[in-house]
């Protein structure tokens, strides 16, 4: 039988290669049109790239390879707190 | 116990309360309006957020949960991002993300065009699946014998290109197809690393 962790480490080093495709489209939005309606979207972007380093950590420690017992729920943290960032400014922009 | 470790501990709590708050916020953001984009990033959150629960669960209360289902989370919630960012992309535009820049020519009950514009997408699903049984000989069968890592990061590398082709010329089939490419083509490269 397959670890499933290396099962988990592949979706994950495919997800990572995703997501930086995701960063690509964003980064592109930001340079094609400066908007203020675009915005948020820069708090979404960084969430983002946050978002690919837990995906990263989580391929790491799938593998074997590295495993920190905080990081992954730190990196969390901040993906949340960049999301509310981007949540006030885009409420503040619809009132 | 170090730092890291009552860091390790508290997290968790404390990302639960952060949870709340941005629950909090997309309903005061849903009240004043609901954005196609918001939306999908609402989903892609609540994702996010039952992919932990999964984890906690699995952590705490040993419920066996097979760990595939993060890999799957993560994909939907990474193609839910990319789908978000298309729209915001569409907004800005306003043009049809349609199949292809081609002028419409008058409705006839049969055309072979019409055939091949939707067939596209049966072979743009179908054919990235044809490498699953090479997939399930590598990780059943344990041996990566005659599978050339080369040549499969090569297939790998062309696939993100055609993704990101597809994505400049808003082509759904090639989207479709290349997304899946790509998943199918990590799991045969890690499979011939690992078994090499």
């Amino acid at each position: 039988m397959v670890n499933p962790y290396y099962v988990e480490g592949i979706f994950q080093v495919a997800n990572l290669l995703l997501s930086l495709v995701a960063l690509g489209l964003a980064c592109l939005l930001f340079f094609r049109y400066k908007t203020p309606a675009l915005r948020p979207w820069r708090f979404v972007t960084v969430g983002i790239v946050l978002f690919m380093a837990v995906i990263a950590f989580g391929a790491l420690r799938s593998f074997g390879v590295y495993e920190s017992p905080y990081v992954t729920h730190v990196l969390t943290g901040l993906v949340l707190l960049v999301l509310m960032a981007a949540l006030f400014v885009e409420i503040r922009r619809n009132r | 116990m170090t730092f890291a470790e009552s860091l390790g501990l508290v997290a968790p709590l404390y990302n639960l309360v952060f949870v709340c708050i941005v629950l909090c916020l997309f309903l005061v953001l849903f009240s004043k309006s609901r954005s196609r984009s918001w939306v999908l990033l609402f989903v892609a959150f609540c994702v996010y957020v039952f992919e932990e629960l999964l984890t906690v669960l699995r952590k705490f209360l040993a419920v066996e949960i097979p760990r595939i289902m993060n890999g799957v989370l993560e994909l939907g919630i990474v193609l839910l991002l990319i789908f978000v960012l298309l729209s915001e992309h569409h907004r800005f535009t306003q043009n049809k993300w349609t199949i292809a820049k081609m002028p419409k020519k008058k409705s006839v009950l049969f055309s072979w065009r019409h055939v091949i514009d939707k067939g596209i997408f049966v072979v743009a699903i179908a054919s990235p699946l044809m490498t699953v049984p090479q997939i399930v000989m590598i990780w059943v069968q344990r041996s990566a014998a005659g599978v050339s890592i080369a040549s499969w990061g090569a297939y790998l590398a062309a696939a993100l290109f055609w993704l990101m082709y597809g994505f400049v010329h808003r082509d759904r089939a090639i989207i479709m197809s290349n997304i899946l490419w790509v998943v199918l083509e990590a799991f045969v490269i890690a499979g011939a690393i690992l078994f090499a």
